[in-house]
């Protein structure tokens, strides 16, 4: 397969690696392991380290030479994207190349929680996409969901589901401000990565216009607004 | 059609374990929001799961379907091919958690129908080998996570062996338990729950000693006259 001629070598430039060694493009028992722990360890939604994929195949280069392979078959097999979550591309998270058809591609017992983040996303979207902690818990409580008490459709730990299962998925951003070093330091929600993946803001304006009765155009200062932020982080 | 095809694998492995009405729910909006037909009979969607299942299984995993008699009902199983108790996906679980899975797995597993009373998962016979033994509401938590995703199932007062584990572990469990576990000699699956022959007592498929006996009317196994009736199972054909 390694051809010596100058038209095969500049095809190939862009993929030979900084150490020198070429991108594996077989499937073999290693690419295997690889594939299996991400998928295994993808339904947590927990991003997965560079250094945890590690033990499956021993030698950082073996992995790092399998990794764009990897990536390959997960997408063109089960839809599923690995996106590095940093500059240092050392951690990753798995989302999906498309948002969700209907509800039903979700457990009953995952439901719950899809429509309280569902809800959550919407109101950071409709607040100029980043909100003060205890606004969106005021928010949550006008619809009779305390964060502190156990609700009957959504479950108990609330909180603890906003602010660490929410956030350690990546579906929610969370943000510290502190204006100067007498004030209190306040808490901020934004769309996290992964929400921002598998979710669109059309699709969350449809969902608003059809909750409060109201004609999609009314919120395309909104949309507008997501975007153009969108594309000042990027 | 390649969309809707790796959106519905990601919606099999999300759901473990699927019902054809299920199957019918998750595809009926996708295939809508794709415009490509929907598989409507069977036979289609067994065909559309077969090309799925033709691109995965050379990477370890595979939608395989399974006749699950306790429940009358046949599902969809995702798995990941040549699994052991110990390579399942228990992810986020310590060593002690997954170790209870194991035995859990054994315990069920000896018994000759395959079930134990619900409150023998609990017992102190889990807990005794362990350093750090789990506190019973974990057990719960676990166990209910386990059967929802199909590696067993709760059914009126007893846990049984779910389709999932069924079909991950078949090796595992015709290899370790052969006691009671057995594979169906006319196919060489495994066959739990199923019809047995009045002489020998040996176990088949429904379907593979309905086919079989089109042609003779011997069991296959001990070569008596076969007078087990085989009345139509409910809601599994």
């Amino acid at each position: 397969m390694a051809s010596t001629s100058r038209a095969a070598r500049s095809q190939n430039g862009n993929l030979w690696e900084p150490d020198g060694s070429q991108p594996i493009t077989e499937i073999d028992d290693k690419v295997r392991g690889i594939l299996n722990y991400i998928l295994d360890h993808s339904a947590e939604k927990i991003p997965i380290k560079e250094k945890d994929i590690l033990a499956t195949v021993g030698d950082k280069r073996d992995l790092v030479r399998r990794l764009p392979l990897v990536g390959n078959l997960l997408a063109r097999k089960f839809g599923i994207i690995l996106k590095p979550i940093d500059a240092s591309g050392k951690t990753f998270i798995c989302t999906a190349e498309t948002p969700m058809a209907s509800i039903h591609e979700l457990t009953p017992a995952q439901r719950p929680q899809y429509t309280l983040l569902y809800l959550i996303l919407m109101y950071i979207f409709l607040r100029g996409n980043r909100i003060e902690d205890t606004k969106l818990y005021g928010m949550l409580e006008m619809l009779n969901i305390v964060v502190d008490e156990e609700h009957g459709y959504f479950g108990p730990n609330i909180r603890k589901l906003i602010e660490e299962t929410f956030v350690k998925q990546q579906y929610l951003k969370r943000e510290r401000s502190q204006l100067s070093a007498y004030d209190d330091a306040k808490v901020y929600f934004l769309w996290g990565l992964r929400s921002k993946a598998e979710f669109s803001y059309e699709q969350v304006v449809q969902f608003a216009s059809r909750l409060f009765n109201q004609n999609p155009i009314n919120f395309d200062s909104h949309l507008k607004m997501a975007k153009d932020l969108d594309n000042q982080e990027d | 059609m390649e969309l809707v095809k790796r959106s519905f694998i990601r919606a099999c492995k999300n759901h473990s374990y699927l019902s054809y009405q299920m199957i019918d729910e998750i595809l009926t909006p996708l295939c809508d929001a794709h415009k490509v037909r929907k598989p409507t009979s069977k036979e289609a969607i067994k065909a559309f799961v077969g090309e799925i299942n033709d691109s995965i299984n050379n990477l370890g995993q595979t939608l395989d379907f399974i006749k699950y008699n306790i429940r009358g009902e046949e599902y969809l199983v995702y798995s990941k091919t040549d699994a052991t108790p110990d390579t399942v996906a228990n992810t986020g679980l310590t060593a002690e958690e997954c170790q209870y899975f194991s035995k859990l797995l054994d315990r069920i597993a000896s018994e000759e129908d395959c079930r134990i009373p619900w409150n023998a998962a609990y017992s102190e016979h889990f807990l005794h080998t362990s350093s750090k033994p789990l506190k019973k509401s974990r057990m719960q938590q676990l166990l209910q996570k386990w059967c929802n995703m199909g590696y067993f199932q709760e059914i009126d007062e007893s846990i049984y062996l779910g389709p999932r584990s069924l079909v991950e572990l078949s090796f595992y469990l015709s290899s370790n338990h052969s006691d009671y576990i057995k594979n169906c000699t006319l196919c060489k699956g495994l066959v739990m729950w199923d019809i047995r022959c009045s002489s020998c007592q040996i176990q088949f498929h429904r379907e593979c000693i309905h086919k079989y006996l089109q042609k003779r009317d011997i069991c296959p196994s001990c070569s008596n006259l076969w007078t087990t009736p085989l009345r139509k199972s409910t809601g599994a054909s």
